[in-house]
């Protein structure tokens, strides 16, 4: 049976202040303002069609045809065949981004940024000592508009996950409010897939097992949803409590390193996999030297050929580090984990469980060197 | 099944083959030690087994009746460990798996498991065995044993490459850091071996093997037989059974360099005493020192800088030819390596600070300790 917590729990600690700020369509928004010409227009940011690129953002003119970030542009311009196609302007992103921060840093300084577009901001205690996190919220929001000519979806509540949930509510250019009173009957009623944390796949699992809102979600216990889901169930369990201590971390960094590379045609052979591995492999290498880090886990992603993906990872206890060692756990993961004779369309290896690597590094020797060499031969 | 023997005996040969027994064994039976008595040779034999290694061994009892049964490896090494040294009695009793152990201070029963169930150790094919000396066995563990990996990604370096011809036996072992070479002459005049041999064997067959023969007759040597899977190693009264590794063993020769630039002479007491001490602050960080060559001063000086904890710095001569160098390692590669090898004075030799230095004693025997250095990135 549940235990009695919930909202007693809730109430027994400070009750916090957090607002999630999400930029709406924020890269075609960015690019639809520089640019007259493109608003009002469907457009989409990323690779074309012709180098079987994929949508990294969308309009709302364009999300009206059912295109959505991360579809493979081919099937975008099906949908609407005078879609615009732009290529991403990063630094243009980025340079807005900071932008808004400083407007979040008026407030707070227990700012998260999750991406160039989304970020957390405690003001349980804020700068100006506005007290009121919705009076921040609808602020923050109008200083977005007056000044960068861009609109925002804010969330308020108690905690991250709720605050998540409620900048979805209403967007564009919305700002929702879950109260604590109202968090649990808030959460229960909410439909699996809206919870953050549960992705498709985890979803239609949940489904097969009877759970479709937080209200069937929450008649599970916690052993059960770890025997079932893994270490995640213990965070469900919580969040369809409305409890979710996680603080907005303001030196968040970054979790995890990582390439991928989706291939004009599809590969067949393993040692083609194994060549494009290699050079996967080495541009993972040097994002690692670049950020001074090293990791314990890898894993390795493969895309098929009809868009099914599947991650396999391997943790070792020393470090990650050099190109050998990537190459390597990369090589034994696909080998022990591919599929024979389906075309694998896209390949990714990303380093996670990322600590600073020394600024000295242990050399090895080149043991498997003629392996490499072979390989890149190819 | 009924015997009786010295507490000391049948501890000591109990907690010896329950060093095979695997932790978390496969099935309930392998977390035992098979046990037999027999009347006409009047000894008791026992087996430890974990599927891939195998350790066997027989000593002298008062057998009242001949059986088999196995029992509990932890359970009963905990009890017998803690018993005084006189003689203790094992009885099997006629209608269960069940031994009483009784001794002058008390009684306990035991439950077992029947010897039906305990798997047939690995059977090598019949072939010629090979004789080695013990002396030889020993110093080819001594000088390369530690050096094996511990990485169980990289199975093929968790064991010990031998090679064998007509005149000698090479051990190789590395981690990928660095490489430990012995290689031994059977100075008896013997062939230490009649037929080519290849293999790898497996580190933690070898530790087993090693501490076995800390007790064994010097005198006599000890053979073994192998096949494309297994490896005997028959000790009189101890046998060890290993699975062989897989896969090929890295072509190690080629990584000695064959001619070096630099080269320096220092005693081996006086450098390892001063990486003793220099290590107490090398492992409040990384483990690195550096070594700096000064064939002016006929000197080695090592120091050593642990950010915010301190540096420290230690100078000894040396006899040096080359030009002067920096050069950094892991302190403590360093110290393992001057344990393996047992001469009064040794060589360094080296040519730049990112390419392997070797060690090797002053006329002493044929070990070569390949180290990679660090490389320091300012």
């Amino acid at each position: 049976m549940v235990s009695p917590v919930g909202s007693s729990e809730i109430h027994r600690k400070i009750i916090r202040k957090i607002i999630h700020v999400d930029m709406d369509a924020f890269y075609t928004s960015v690019e639809q303002r520089d640019n007259p010409e493109l608003r009002g227009k469907p457009i989409v940011v990323g690779g074309t069609p012709e180098k079987r690129g994929a949508v990294a953002a969308a309009s709302y003119e364009a999300r009206q045809y059912g295109i959505h970030s991360a579809m493979p542009a081919r099937t975008a311009v099906q949908r609407c065949p005078h879609l615009i196609f732009l290529p991403p302007r990063f630094e243009a992103y980025r340079a807005v981004s900071e932008q808004i921060r400083e407007v979040f840093f008026d407030y707070t300084d227990l700012v998260e940024p999750l991406s160039l577009d989304e970020a957390y901001l405690d003001v349980t205690v804020d700068k100006k000592g506005t007290g009121s996190a919705m009076l921040i919220a609808e602020q923050i929001k109008q200083r977005i508009k007056t000044h960068l000519q861009l609109t925002a979806s804010a969330g308020v509540s108690i905690n991250k996950f709720l605050a998540k949930i409620a900048s979805d509510l209403d967007k564009p250019d919305g700002l929702s409010l879950i109260a604590p009173d109202q968090a649990e009957a808030f959460i229960e009623k909410l439909p699996i897939e809206s919870f953050h944390g549960v992705g498709p796949a985890t979803a239609a699992k949940m489904k097969a097992l009877g759970i479709t809102t937080g209200a069937d979600l929450k008649r599970w216990e916690r052993q059960e949803l770890v025997a079932t889901f893994g270490k995640v169930g213990d965070y469900y369990y919580k969040v369809v409590r409305a409890q979710d201590d996680r603080p907005v971390n303001p030196n968040r960094i970054r979790k995890s390193i990582g390439a991928e590379k989706s291939f004009f045609e599809d590969l067949r052979q393993q040692e083609e996999m194994e060549a494009a591995l290699l050079k996967i492999a080495e541009e993972v290498y040097q994002r690692l030297v670049k950020n001074k880090r090293s990791g314990h886990t890898l894993t390795l992603k493969i895309k098929y050929d009809n868009y099914s993906v599947i991650t396999r990872s391997r943790t070792l206890e020393s470090p990650i580090q050099s190109f050998a060692d990537i190459f390597l756990l990369a090589q034994s993961l696909l080998a022990a984990h591919i599929t024979p004779n389906r075309p694998v369309r896209l390949l990714g290896i990303t380093l996670s469980n990322l600590t600073d690597a020394q600024g000295h590094q242990q050399l090895s020797f080149d043991l498997f060197s003629k392996r490499i060499d072979s390989l890149a031969g190819d | 099944m009924k015997f009786s023997c010295p507490q000391a005996e049948f501890n000591t040969h109990f907690s010896l083959v329950s060093r095979a027994v695997p932790s978390r064994p496969s099935k309930p039976v392998l977390g035992n030690v098979l046990v037999t008595a027999r009347t006409d040779t009047q000894q008791v034999y026992l087996i430890g087994f974990d599927e891939t290694l195998g350790i066997q061994t027989a000593f002298a009892a008062q057998v009242e009746e001949s059986g088999s049964l196995t029992l509990p490896a932890k359970l009963l090494g905990d009890i017998v460990s803690r018993l005084p040294n006189e003689d203790i009695n094992i009885a099997e009793d006629d209608d269960e798996p069940v031994v009483t152990l009784s001794c002058s201070s008390g009684r306990y029963q035991v439950r077992g498991l029947s010897a039906e169930d305990y798997p047939q150790l690995p059977q090598v094919e019949a072939s010629e065995p090979i004789k080695v000396a013990a002396e030889a066995l020993i110093e080819g563990l001594r000088g390369a044993l530690f050096a094996t990996s511990s990485d169980e990604t990289k199975q093929v370096l968790t064991g010990v490459h031998l090679t064998a011809d007509s005149e000698s036996l090479e051990f190789a072992a590395t981690d990928g850091h660095r490489l430990a070479v012995v290689k031994t002459v059977d100075e008896s005049g013997a062939p230490a071996s009649s037929v080519d041999m290849n293999v790898t064997i497996p580190g933690k067959a070898l530790r087993e093997l090693e501490r076995i023969l800390q007790i064994y007759p010097s005198n006599e040597p000890v053979s073994f037989q192998l096949d494309q899977t297994q490896v005997v190693f028959d000790l009189g009264q101890q046998r060890i059974t290993t699975r062989l590794l897989e896969g090929q063993y890295p072509n190690y020769r080629q990584l000695i360099p064959k001619q070096f630039e630099r080269q320096l002479t220092v005693d081996r007491k006086q450098l390892t005493a001063s990486l003793e001490r220099i290590a107490v602050m090398a492992d409040q960080r990384n483990n690195i020192v550096k070594l700096s060559i000064d064939s002016s001063a006929q000197s080695l000086a090592i120091s050593v800088e642990a950010q915010e904890v301190g540096s420290g710095l230690e100078n000894l001569p040396a006899q040096v030819t080359g030009e002067n160098l920096e050069i950094a390692f892991n302190v403590r590669y360093l110290l393992e390596g001057l344990k393996a090898l047992p001469t009064a004075e040794i060589q360094i030799q080296c040519n730049t600070a990112t390419s392997p230095s070797v060690l090797t004693p002053l006329g002493g025997p044929n070990i070569t300790y390949l180290v990679m250095p660090v490389q320091i990135r300012s």
